[in-house]
């Protein structure tokens, strides 16, 4: 990877406040998206991608953020966690109720949305604990792409849900709404795929994506959390210190 | 239980087996009288299941044993094992119904299970429940029967491992598409044993949820080289207790959303 | 002292005892030969005694495995009274309001025509039971430990205390009740499992007892009327509180939390509670309201006449 002085010291930031599991405030000049892009890569080379995460995917947070698309960021396998969640393991952990797509076959860059709903192997629910070295989770668009788009840890639930799906999402912590937002606000599933495969050069069967949240990212502290989904669906879970 | 074996000749053991198996004549148990430990366990499995291929047996999949909590602090493990579906001891369902010769097993248990039909090759070591499902054709509900050719199934983890996990014979309910997207944590199973409830269980009984117990066996495959390929049937656990069976009796199993299922023992 | 003085009597401990949040000694070790038409008098006369309108029936007793650890030879019933039902989003269930509660998965139906016993047959029950719920009940007996014979325990009301009930769902696109498997979890671990057919071999049949139980007496099972069918685990204690979710195959999920004084009350004892909030979640929800209103006690004469 042939970088920018000022990309270098970008990855070296992340890499070190991820290693150290602590905030760092922004500094230093923007690198742009796909500088950003590239050092995220760069940190996870080697490693086993298990699927992506998408960000920002409401129109009106890419406008505030100035894009024009989703972000995305990799999913390693050690960030599929089971329950009990430990918080300890997180620099600022904030939650959000998902969805998440496990791809039944590969999608390659450019296929039509078509092609991107038959590889759709079934949807799941899930829950995204976000992380994220910059503090107060103040970054720029590429602060926060170098940094795995916030990506901590992942809950998927276990039951097969199939689209379509109608309905909402609701984030419960210890009997409380924390969070809830409309199946709707997710977009469209096969059209997410669609550019997410040719954002990374195709996505294979057995991924997982995640597509977002239709809600804001929420701080949480140890208890029982339960996501309602459609169709009746669940998915518990504890979360501890 | 020893760590390791010592001076194990797995071609022997192997043989052993077989021979109980041919004969119904069940053997001590192989950790007593030859100090078979885990390492050698798998092996012996293998040997056994070449020699059953090479005069005519067909693999037609897996079976994933020891999945519930209870039968895992018996036999000291935290882990469940596995082994070989062998297609001459599949006895297939007519319209909900079978008969099964009770004279071809040794000591035969029933138990109810989730059986998955594979549709996609699985491999990896970080194979998860989801993938599982995703990479799965269909469902079925399954009686298996486990049998053991250790004397009154006095069985130590390697011994079972070196059995075929205890493999007896399955039979299936019809292959459902609509079941892989029923919770199947929460899918109830009941047994009746000559109009007696034997078995009252539900899915998550099996290392949580049958997706997950095949996940493992994907992993578990994988390190072992193997992988779970197109058309294979995996038998993902008991759900509940092995009944014992004898001639004459009759299982019937129902389960959430499937016809029910009536197995008799001739 | 008369039989009604002493009925009343014994009711008043028990309420007495639900109020000051006191346990008591079991009835029968001061009145061995308590009759179960005895209890289920104290308990009609407790039910009167505190004036609330009643919203359904609670079965107690109905697995075999419970009775045999509970050494009690058959099912009872109990009353369900409109402060039970708790809306599981309206806050915590205060701790301070009962005495050692303990928590138990059950599938709940909704009769929706007077069904009057006995001979009743499934069939017929069937016909007139369209929704069901995924429900936890609540069970807080007034007895200390939870020592109590099956007289005790059916005057005081089957240990009646509190529901919360899931969304309602059709029992036409739902299969066999009896297949239905529930999952208890208590603060994100899984505390216990069961299924459908633990209650009497089928929730269905639970209310076929039930209805046939009250006919024998010439009571009808009304119309509008909640029944919570039996637990199909044991009775897990709630101790220091917690979140207790059971998931139900095909019914959806509910929820109970129990919190401290002080925090939102869980019940409202000025409405209809959760069955409001159920009705209004229906897909019917005008005709469920008005019938539940009809439902209540029947008016006149000796319910247990013909004991």
């Amino acid at each position: 990877m042939n970088i920018s002085e000022d990309a270098g010291a970008l990855l070296e930031r992340v890499r070190r406040a991820r290693e150290e599991r602590r905030t760092v405030r922004r500094a230093g000049a923007e690198v742009g998206l796909d500088a950003a892009y590239e050092i995220q890569a760069a940190l996870g080379e080697g490693r086993e991608i298990k699927g992506y995460k998408l960000g920002l995917i409401s129109a009106a947070k890419q406008e505030q953020m100035g894009i024009d698309s989703p972000i995305y960021g990799r999913v390693y396998p050690e960030m599929l966690l089971e329950s009990p969640v430990k918080l300890s393991g997180f620099i600022q952990p904030r939650l959000e109720p998902e969805l998440a797509v496990v791809l039944g076959g590969d999608l390659p860059p450019g296929a039509a949305p078509g092609a991107a709903s038959l590889a759709v192997g079934g949807l799941f629910l899930a829950i995204d604990f976000l992380d994220s070295i910059w503090e107060g989770y103040r970054f720029s668009i590429s602060d926060v792409v170098a940094d795995n788009t916030s990506g901590g840890g992942f809950l998927l639930g276990e039951r097969l849900l199939d689209v379509p799906l109608e309905g909402k999402l609701s984030l419960y912590l210890n009997g409380e709404l924390l969070t809830e937002g409309p199946l709707e606000a997710l977009g469209k599933v096969d059209e997410r795929l669609v550019w997410l495969a040719g954002e990374v050069g195709g996505l294979k069967a057995g991924q997982v994506v995640f597509l977002g949240s239709p809600a804001a990212a929420l701080e949480t502290r140890p208890g029982t959390l339960e996501l309602r989904g459609p169709e009746g669906s669940a998915l518990i879970a504890r979360i501890e210190e | 239980m020893p760590e390791q074996s010592v001076g194990v000749d797995i071609e022997t053991l192997a043989r052993r087996l077989d021979e109980a198996w041919e004969n119904r004549e069940p053997i001590a148990p192989l950790t007593e009288s030859d100090g078979l430990a885990v390492d050698h366990s798998y092996a012996v499995q293998s040997r056994w299941t070449e020699m059953r291929l090479e005069r005519g047996e067909r693999i037609v999949g897996r079976k994933i044993g020891l999945t519930s909590p209870a039968m895992q602090e018996q036999m000291g493990v935290n882990e469940p094992d596995y082994g070989s579906l062998w297609a001459s001891r599949y006895f297939p369902a007519t319209v909900g119904r079978v008969e099964i010769p009770a004279d071809v097993f040794l000591q035969p248990r029933v138990e109810g299970e989730i059986a998955f039909l594979i549709g996609r090759p699985l491999e990896g070591t970080n194979v998860t429940p989801q993938e599982v499902l995703v990479a799965t054709e269909a469902l079925a509900v399954a009686v298996e029967v486990v049998d053991s050719r250790i004397e009154d199934w006095r069985i130590k983890l390697p011994d079972t491992i070196a059995d075929n996990a205890s493999y007896g014979g399955f039979t299936l309910g019809p292959w459902s598409r609509a079941l892989r997207e029923t919770d199947l944590r929460t899918l109830g199973m009941l047994i009746h044993q000559n109009g007696q409830p034997v078995v009252q269980a539900i899915g998550a009984a099996a290392l949580g949820s049958p997706a997950r117990a095949v996940a493992w066996l994907a992993n578990k495959l994988t390190s072992f080289g193997v992988r779970l390929e197109p058309g294979d049937i995996v038998l993902s656990g008991a759900l509940g207790r092995a009944t014992p069976a004898q001639k004459g009796d009759v299982f019937v199993l129902e389960a959430y959303g499937q016809p029910p299922l009536t197995v008799t023992f001739v | 002292m008369s039989e009604t003085t002493k009925v009343e009597g014994l009711a008043r401990r028990l309420l007495a005892a639900e109020r000051a949040r006191t346990p008591i000694d079991p009835l029968t070790d001061e009145h061995p030969d308590l009759t179960l038409r005895d209890a289920y008098r104290i308990q009609e006369a407790a039910l009167e005694e505190r004036g609330e309108p009643c919203v359904g029936y609670k079965l107690g007793f109905t697995s075999e495995a419970m009775r045999r650890q509970m050494g009690i030879p058959g099912p009872n019933y109990g009353r369900l009274t409109r402060s039970m039902p708790v809306d599981a989003d309206s806050g915590p269930i205060p701790l301070s309001e009962l005495i050692h509660p303990r928590v138990e998965p059950e599938v709940a139906l909704l009769v929706e025509r007077d069904l009057a016993g006995p001979g009743l047959t499934r069939a017929e029950i069937h016909l007139a039971v369209r929704l069901a719920f995924a429900a936890l009940e609540v069970v807080d007996s007034r007895f200390r430990d939870y020592r109590f014979r099956l007289e005790d325990n059916t005057a005081d009301n089957s240990s009646a205390a509190r529901l919360v009930l899931g969304a309602p769902v059709d029992l036409s696109s739902a299969p066999d009740l009896r297949l239905v498997g529930a999952l208890l979890w208590k603060d994100g671990h899984v505390l216990d499992s069961g299924v459908g057919a633990n209650a009497m071999g089928d929730p269905l049949s639970a209310v076929v007892w039930l209805a046939n139980r009250l006919g024998e007496w010439g009571r009808a099972l009304e119309e509008g009327s909640i029944v919570l069918t039996g637990g199909l685990t044991r009775a897990h204690p709630v101790g220091e509180g917690g979140t207790f979710v059971a998931e139900f195959g095909g019914l959806g999920a509910v929820r109970a939390h129990f919190g401290e004084e002080g925090q939102h009350a869980g019940h409202k004892a000025d409405h209809d509670g959760g069955a409001h909030t159920r009705a209004e979640r229906g897909p019917d929800p005008a005709p469920l309201r008005s019938r539940r209103r009809r439902a209540g006690l029947p008016t006149g004469g000796d319910p247990h006449g013909h004991l």
